[in-house]
């Protein structure tokens, strides 16, 4: 068993993360483990670090211009920086997003509700932070959706986040919501996060990222999980 | 000061990971080395396959350097099932102490957070692998969840999120 004060990181949860049994999300059930994670301190394979990508076709980090015409949506901004927990930048971290349409509609097989899909519109885009950690997507606002864990349940407009960063034992697979969003405070996926970590999850409305005429902008932060600090002694 | 690190706390991958997490080769890179094919599923506590979980496999070689295609990302199919042709660790592992193994990443709907173990090959002697610092602490009869099975052309590597036989996760 692993020696707290001797692991490279400290365990992950610590109250963090949501837990992965949270009832309320019902898809939880069936899925959590039983046990809790085995506690090892992170040898070579988990302190990995994946191979850098050399790059993507221009526009990646674009949402609206994957065909001819502008998808249907209000247009926004979305940046922020990767940072680790020690607030330094993370030069390099691959940034994933995945969101449905203005309509609250994801192009993926699964999903089958109505409402419409934007044929000028994939959802889908990538990019790397830059040296000071900064990312930024161009994009479309999404629309909320029923989600399925109850009756009535309606997932708040989101943008998933997937960040590899430094290395595997700092992976980081998110949601970014919007501020002021009364669904906030029905939705069981955020609210498994717990009460004192939830409003990491939502961006704030940035004047300084806008586009004048064009579009609002909305900054989101992601903090990575950090190495141990220096034990300390808390009165 | 005391309290939570202020990180960000993960989310579920959600039910449409798969539109943008599919296949790391374009930018990763492809296997330089020999590789092995990885067959499994994802299967919830009633036994059920997982559909649209994304896994992760890489390794490191005695340096601890996760070489040139050696990090691949596969999505289940309807039944839970993934098939993946891995860099075989072996030979970049050779020497190095503990038993050839990749580590694996899961995630999926249903869990708010993703889910970190490990796959070994197949042992080349009839050891129990007390010799390797992470399956040490592995109760003997929990090992098997973290061995790859070989199944002639393929390995057999199931992933059982919940239950008696529960894969073995690691709070890395």
């Amino acid at each position: 068993m692993a020696d707290e004060a001797t692991r490279t990181y400290p365990p992950d949860d610590r109250g963090v993360h949501p837990p992965w049994l949270y009832p309320p999300y019902t898809a939880t059930i069936g899925r959590a483990p039983h046990r809790a994670p085995l506690n090892v301190s992170p040898t070579a394979t988990e302190l990995a670090v994946p191979p850098s990508p050399r790059g993507w076709p221009v526009g990646s980090d674009d949402l609206t211009t994957r065909s001819g015409a502008p998808p249907i949506g209000e247009r926004i901004i979305v940046a922020g920086r990767v940072l680790d927990a020690a607030g330094e930048p993370v030069p390099g971290a691959v940034v994933e997003v995945w969101q449905a349409n203005s309509a609250g509609r994801y192009v993926h097989a699964g999903d089958r509700r109505s409402a419409p899909v934007d044929p000028n519109f994939t959802g889908t885009g990538r990019c790397l932070t830059a040296d000071d950690g900064t990312y930024r997507f161009v994009t479309i606002r999404p629309g909320a959706y029923p989600g399925r864990s109850h009756h009535n349940a309606w997932r708040p407009p989101h943008i998933h986040f997937s960040v590899i960063g430094g290395a595997m034992v700092t992976r980081l697979v998110t949601q970014m919501y919007f501020p002021g969003d009364p669904l906030l405070d029905r939705d069981t996926i955020f609210l498994a996060a717990p009460e004192a970590t939830r409003d990491r999850l939502v961006s704030s409305l940035d004047f300084d990222l806008t586009e004048p005429d064009v579009s609002l902008g909305y900054r989101f932060d992601l903090v990575l999980r950090g190495r141990a600090a220096t034990p300390q002694v808390h009165a | 000061m005391a309290g939570a690190p202020a990180f960000t706390p993960s989310q579920t991958s959600g039910p449409y990971v798969s539109l943008v997490l599919t296949s790391v080769e374009e930018w990763a890179g492809s296997p330089t080395q020999p590789t092995v094919r990885l067959v499994g599923h994802v299967l919830d506590g009633a036994g059920r396959g997982v559909d649209d979980a994304v896994l992760e496999f890489w390794h490191v070689d005695r340096d601890g350097t996760c070489p040139a295609g050696a990090y691949r990302r596969v999505v289940t199919d309807a039944d839970g099932r993934f098939d993946v042709d891995v860099a075989d660790p072996r030979a970049d592992q050779d020497g190095a102490a503990g038993r050839p193994h990749v580590g694996v990443l899961i995630m999926a709907g249903g869990l708010n957070r993703h889910l970190l173990t490990r796959a070994y090959l197949p042992f080349a002697d009839d050891g129990d692998g007390a010799d390797d610092p992470v399956l040490a602490v592995v109760a003997p009869e929990r090992r098997a969840t973290l061995m790859a099975r070989d199944e002639g052309d393929h390995l057999r590597f199931d992933v059982r999120l919940q239950g008696d036989d529960e894969t073995v996760f690691l709070d890395g």
